[in-house]
């Protein structure tokens, strides 16, 4: 898999996931309440959105700041101007390090990038070492959720895999037992593997510090053991300063899991110094791929995203579908608007942008207030600009031009009532009460899973102009 | 007081009757209530599918005639007084002058429960439940409502005095119904979906009938629970506030 | 001076709780030692150099089969539970995170209310150091059908002695 988007979505219900999905998104309420209650909750969304903004609208400047300061504590900085540029750059710095098999820890970044596969490609083993990247990997699927990949599978299904790689069972409810399999089958790779490579939360332009957040400890392996450490970043995720990377590090915990810090924060300056024992070399790469140019336009606000999941949690669409069905990597809400953007005039992930009601409970959960539905609305114009629907085009210019004007929207509701005179009623198998099983164009979509009510016969502007004239 | 009734296409062409109770309440409220007779839609169709042109001039026709009147424009609707208000300064952004027409026009509008909590100071107005008397109400909260205009708890105060029934809490009341206009035509087995979570937990709270504020919303639940022949009723809260209001 | 604080040490342990890690305050290091050595027992130990974590282990062990990690923290941050700590000469990396209980001595007046402040002392002027790591409880996974589950990678279990010097 390379590139955002995998293959087209598939609209539909998963209910395999549905149980699941569910669990997930009650524990992220919990979460939510939880939240609110420790902190002033919009205080803190209007500051992370602040300090996102402030980032994203000096980004060329604080970018060169990052890089020269990571430069500066001996670290090597690669710009990426494209995704293949980044796996291109991190192939030769594992393959210059002698290593056919790296450590990973979980990168939305390196997945849209497909990072895996260049590696396997110059035949270097990439293991994910997040238990559920892990899990997914092991089982050849793609991750479903920005914080919990595996968020799809049932326990049965994670102890029959440990089951097949162990070479003895598994109690699907015995979960610690599963845990320790994953954390013994891992620990070996840790301490054998030459380049461990993580992904990155924010960097400090200040410092040149990068913190990466985790809740299992797999990043601070990744991190420690191996002698090389390489950390892709999209070049968004920079923000100025000490206050703001410490702000944004507690509102993602607070948005994902309701809790005031991750299990563990690391904060990385440069390989290591002064008698720390940790990596020799650190490779920090900067991937653009699309991010720049979305500065200066509707969608810029898209790139203060803090990759929290909770848009996934809120979102009714999501929680019916998951995220396989999506076809994307990055899914959601913010997958639906990102996609998209970042593929720019291309038109590859624009029925995304149809994924949604517009409810804007994704705008609600943000901890960075960005307009995702306002998005979603411009993405679709601008799919429609560049690739037409003749048919839905001619019906809403011929609507548009009927109801600008009195006598066209009286004229279409007298039609309609006549319309549905006793014949299409008959036609239409309508109940007496005004409900129907089938409806013509443009509307058949409907009574594919509902019965649609009929126009009324003497619509309310009539019943007034013949009670109240006028 | 005055007011202009905004009364909305699909109340106009589907649920006239909304329409009529609309009136008779605010009138039994004691304000007089015009009916600007040129109105249409506000686009919001267009708007949400991607047809901005298209969106303004159906929403450039709704300023014209509402900048014509005076006063407070009042919707049974939150859905169609979230698109004035917000999303009309976005699709006339570049236009200046209809930008300060859609501005001054936004502000007038109001969504009729939060008109009657906010504007008129009625906690409560009476009504009834049009049914057997004992039933079980759950409320759902339009998305444009709870969300867009922040007025989502209005309704719920207000059904609170409706005499004839009891409100009953429902899980995750919060979840969009899965109407969302043309996403409802555009992706059926999702919309779907979606109508038979907020059913379903409509049902197992006990519920007897789901009332809001959205005629969309209702349309598409109805028609859902028509379909699956499921006996939960399913009403405008104007029908319970004001059961037997005609023009 | 402790009353004033007291409030702060309080927020601090109901936070560590709520993450299911364990707060002992002691009077001393002496007394942080001791308690230390009750946690520890026979149990072989990977411990740092720290001379405050002198006289706790009785057998010492390579981080990987060791069962204690034995670490100084540099910094606590109340509203979170989370102990802060730079790794350095003698401060390894494997000692910090392998074995699967860990024991960290943490001085009160270390304690400050915001991670922001927790930082501030840590990277006072110049680079600071390269790796530091705010550890809030055991490490967890929930990516098994939610359920939570204490360490995986990290310790499972985390006891944080506080004392006054």
């Amino acid at each position: 898999m390379s590139g955002r988007v995998i293959e087209p979505p598939d609209p539909r219900p998963d209910p395999a996931v549905r149980a699941n999905l569910h669990r997930a998104a009650a524990s992220w309420e919990a979460g939510r309440a939880r939240a609110h209650e420790l902190v002033d909750w919009e205080t803190w969304r209007d500051r992370a959105q602040a300090i996102r903004a402030d980032a994203v609208a000096n980004l060329p400047e604080l970018v060169d700041r990052l890089e020269q300061r990571v430069i500066e504590v001996g670290g090597h900085v690669h710009r990426a101007a494209t995704a293949a540029q980044a796996n291109a750059v991190v192939t030769e710095i594992c393959a210059a390090a002698g290593a056919s098999m790296v450590v990973k820890g979980k990168s939305m970044t390196t997945e849209e990038t497909g990072l895996g596969e260049a590696l396997a490609a110059a035949e270097i083993t990439a293991i994910e070492t997040d238990l559920g990247e892990y899990v997914v990997q092991q089982l050849g699927q793609r991750p479903s959720h920005i914080l919990a990949p595996a968020v799809h599978l049932s326990a049965a299904q994670i102890a029959e895999l440990f089951g097949r790689l162990a070479g003895h069972s598994f109690d699907p409810d015995d979960t610690r037992a599963l845990v320790a399999y994953a954390r013994g089958a891992l620990r070996e790779r840790f301490l054998e593997a030459q380049v461990g490579i993580t992904g990155v939360n924010f960097a400090v332009a200040e410092s040149g510090t990068l913190a990466i957040v985790e809740s299992e400890g797999n990043v601070r392996l990744c991190s420690s053991l191996p002698r090389v450490h390489i950390a892709v970043m999209g070049i968004e995720k920079v923000v100025r300063d000490w206050a703001g990377a410490a702000h944004l590090v507690g509102m993602v915990s607070l948005a994902a899991h309701g809790k005031p810090a991750p299990a563990s924060t690391s904060f990385v300056t440069g390989p290591a110094r002064g008698g720390d024992d940790g990596p020799g070399e650190l490779h920090l790469v900067l991937l653009d791929d699309g991010r720049s140019a979305l500065r200066g336009t509707e969608l810029e606000s898209a790139l203060h995203c803090i990759r929290c999941g909770a848009c996934l949690y809120a979102c009714p669409v999501y929680r019916q579908m998951g995220g396989h069905r999506y076809g994307s990597v990055y899914t959601g809400p913010i997958g639906a608007v990102i996609t998209p953007a970042l593929e720019g005039s291309g038109a590859e992930g624009s029925k995304l942008a149809e994924l949604s009601s517009l409810c804007g409970a994704c705008v609600e959960a943000c901890p960075v207030k960005i307009p995702l539905d306002d998005q979603l609305v411009a993405l679709r114009a601008a799919a429609r600009e560049r690739d037409p629907r003749r048919a839905e085009a001619a019906v809403f210019g011929a609507w548009s031009r009927l109801w600008s004007r009195p006598g066209g929207y009286r004229a279409s509701a007298a039609t309609s009532g006549r319309a549905l005179g006793p014949l299409w009623r008959r036609a239409l198998r309508a109940e007496p009460h005004g409900w129907a099983p089938r409806a013509p164009f443009p509307f058949a979509g409907w009574t594919a899973e509902r019965d649609v009510r009929l126009p009324a016969a003497r619509p309310f502007h009539r019943r007034w102009r013949e009670r109240r004239g006028g | 007081m005055r007011v202009q009734l905004f009364v909305t296409c699909l109340v106009d062409l589907l649920y006239p009757e909304v329409g009529e109770r609309t009136v008779a309440l605010l009138e039994r409220l004691g304000c007089e209530v015009s009916f600007p007779a040129a109105q249409t839609c506000c686009g919001q169709p267009a708007a949400n599918s991607g047809y901005p042109d298209d969106a303004r001039r159906v929403a450039g026709h709704f300023i014209d005639v509402f900048a014509a009147t005076e006063g407070p424009i009042v919707a049974p609707f939150g859905s169609c007084i979230h698109m004035v208000r917000h999303h009309y300064p976005r699709l006339f952004a570049d236009d200046h002058e209809r930008l300060r027409l859609a501005r001054a026009v936004g502000e007038r509008t109001h969504e009729l429960a939060g008109f009657i909590v906010s504007e008129l100071g009625h906690d409560e107005v009476g009504g009834r439940y049009p049914g057997p008397a004992g039933a079980t109400i759950a409320y759902h909260a339009e998305c444009h409502l709870l969300r867009g205009l922040g007025g989502g708890e209005h309704p719920q105060r207000l059904l609170a005095g409706v005499a004839g029934c009891e409100l009953v809490e429902v899980e995750r009341a919060e979840l969009c119904c899965g109407f969302g206009g043309t996403f409802s035509l555009k992706l059926p087995a999702l919309s779907a979906a979606m109508a038979d979570e907020k059913l379903d937990s409509a049902l197992r709270a006990g519920a007897d009938a789901i009332v809001s504020t959205d005629v969309g919303c209702l349309m598409h639940l109805e028609g859902r629970a028509r379909r699956r022949g499921l006996g939960l009723r399913v009403h405008h809260l104007v029908d319970l506030l004001e059961p037997s209001g005609a023009l | 001076m402790v009353e004033h604080d007291q409030p702060q040490v309080e927020l601090f342990r109901e936070r560590l709780e709520q993450v299911d890690g364990r707060l002992l305050e002691t009077e001393s290091l002496a007394a942080a030692r001791a308690a230390a050595r009750a946690l520890v027992g026979e149990a072989t130990v990977a411990r740092w150099a720290d001379h405050e974590l002198d006289e706790i282990a009785l057998i010492e062990a390579p981080a990987a089969e060791a069962e204690y990690s034995l670490i100084r923290a540099d910094v606590a941050v109340a509203a979170s539970g989370a102990i802060g700590f730079a790794h350095g000469t003698g401060r390894g990396r494997a000692a910090g995170i392998l074995p699967p209980r860990q024991i960290a001595l943490l001085a009160q007046g270390d304690l400050v209310a915001t991670l922001e402040q927790a930082l501030a002392r840590l990277y006072g002027s110049g680079p600071g150091p390269s790796n530091v790591v705010f550890v809030a409880g055991p490490s967890r996974t929930s990516d098994i059908e939610q359920r939570s589950i204490r360490g995986v990678h990290a310790p499972r279990e985390l006891d944080v002695i506080m004392f006054r010097p």
